[in-house]
């Protein structure tokens, strides 16, 4: 799946669909698959696919990580948000977002054991069978760990990786939140993550607060982020890296330079 | 929303690519030894169950107010809850500005108290706005009547009504401080935004 070049993408928003559109240098960019009918697209994302950018749908609601088997529904989804769009992938994330009737309307971190990593092992398998694209899988920012968890999120992903062909969404952010709130160094994730798989990468700009990160996609792109979007172009050549901005949306030229630090990070590694 | 239809699926729109090299489900590459074949249960339905026990005991006590699971750090549960209710409360506030309005700077707290220990209920975020507008009449700082606003609800309305596990990704009151947007293209989008049940209600985006 790696090989497919994406470049430097944006998030496209609903509020921001015409900045997209004329931001100068937007090579590729990502919808909330849920957020979008396959049979009705957006103008906006109608117009990108006759420039020929492509349009990664990307989904927050399948819970790749969770107990239940993905759901199909979501899945065909899925599927036809990839075809509508003529999507080179899909992607997701290795998180749990329901339990027990409760939705989390979060992405929660799964717990990182042996036993875990079979059940999502399956669950991605039937995500892949009912795909009629390549689905990569996003590592995800969190405030806490379990208890039980036995391996790092770079081995839990590698070993889903090896079971699966699944392809890799490295959020640099991420990789820094877990840093900041966990004391996981970002650069070791660098290391154990198996980045031949990479398909692309996320970065978002957050903040700090009582000595934790939110990553909340409103705010500039930390130099501490962008350092760590440096070591891993120095590990890699990523096919495409993607500026996540979900509100309190800046000036069209202030997303226009943020683009611009991203392709300077990219060039200093 | 585990039983919920997808929006549209395009007629003979899911070609069955496996099996083949391309872009197929899995990548056209050789998978490791012991994957192939195996369709059967390797976490077996004993982890399935194992592992939504332990999910759905954290769940609780993130969103219902049930103690912590042993073991866990409780003060980075608590920001994790506290985190979630921002959340929520974010995009109750774009949905009700009217809310945000008569409460002033009360409304965060009032948020908080009335999302304590009570998860989002079924039917998504609009249904939490609606709940939250209900709480506020029973507790008296809103009078009766008041807590039908919901702009969502009304067709015209550009409320997403669905936010999402990743920050806010959710659309939503078209807050940028670019350049106006033209109002067909908004309004159209809008339309279906707010005017229509969206399947996912339940996504929190």
């Amino acid at each position: 799946m790696v090989g497919e070049r994406l470049g430097v993408g944006i998030g496209w928003r609903p509020e921001i669909d015409l900045t997209v559109e004329r931001l100068p240098g937007v090579d590729f960019v990502e919808v909330i698959a849920e957020n979008i009918r396959p049979g009705r697209l957006p103008e906006s994302l109608r117009v990108l696919r006759s420039r020929g950018v492509p349009v990664i749908p990307h989904g927050v609601g399948l819970g790749v990580g969770g107990a239940e088997p993905p759901d199909p529904a979501r899945l065909a989804h899925l599927a036809a948000c990839a075809e509508a769009l003529g999507a080179p992938l899909v992607s997701e994330h290795l998180a749990f977002v329901r339990a027990g009737g409760l939705e989390a309307g979060h992405l929660l971190p799964v717990p990182r054991t042996r036993r875990a990593l079979a059940v999502v092992t399956e669950n991605v398998r039937r995500a892949q069978d009912a795909l009629p694209v390549p689905l990569a899988l996003e590592n995800v920012a969190a405030i806490f760990g379990w208890p039980e968890d036995e391996m790092t999120e770079a081995e839990f992903l590698g070993e889903l990786v090896a079971a699966t062909g699944v392809g890799l969404l490295v959020d640099v952010a991420n990789l820094y939140t877990n840093q900041v709130n966990l004391g996981l160094p970002a650069v070791g994730a660098l290391d154990a993550l198996p980045l031949s798989e990479l398909a692309y990468v996320h970065v978002a700009g957050g903040h700090e607060h009582g000595g934790v990160w939110h990553d909340t996609h409103t705010a500039h792109v930390s130099d501490e982020i962008l350092a760590v979007l440096s070591e891993l172009c120095a590990r890699v050549d990523p096919p495409g890296v993607l500026l996540e901005w979900d509100a309190d949306y800046p000036s069209d030229a202030a997303l226009e330079a943020e683009l611009g630090r991203i392709r300077e990070a990219m060039a200093r590694g | 929303m585990a039983e919920a239809v997808p929006p549209e699926e395009p007629a003979g729109t899911r070609p069955d690519v496996r099996g083949g090299p391309g872009p197929g489900g899995r990548p056209g590459r050789e998978e490791p030894a012991g994957a192939q074949g195996v369709r059967e249960e390797p976490a077996g339905q004993a982890g399935r169950e194992e592992l939504a026990r332990a999910q759905a005991g954290l769940l609780a006590a993130l969103v219902a107010g049930a103690q912590a699971p042993p073991g866990f750090d409780g003060e980075r549960l608590r920001i994790q809850t506290a985190s979630l209710v921002a959340k929520r409360r974010s995009v109750v506030a774009r949905l009700r500005p009217d809310l945000v309005q008569t409460l002033g700077e009360d409304f965060r707290a009032e948020f908080a108290a009335y999302a304590s220990g009570r998860p989002r209920p079924p039917g998504g975020s609009r249904a939490d706005a609606a709940d939250f507008a209900g709480h506020l009449v029973r507790t008296g700082r809103i009078p009766a009547g008041a807590g039908s606003g919901d702009r969502a609800g009304s067709g015209t309305g550009s409320g997403p009504g669905n936010d999402g596990p990743e920050a806010g990704s959710g659309p939503g009151s078209g807050s940028g401080t670019g350049p106006p947007r033209p109002a067909g293209r908004w309004a159209r989008l809008t339309r279906w935004l707010g005017g229509e049940r969206d399947p996912w209600e339940d996504d929190a985006r």
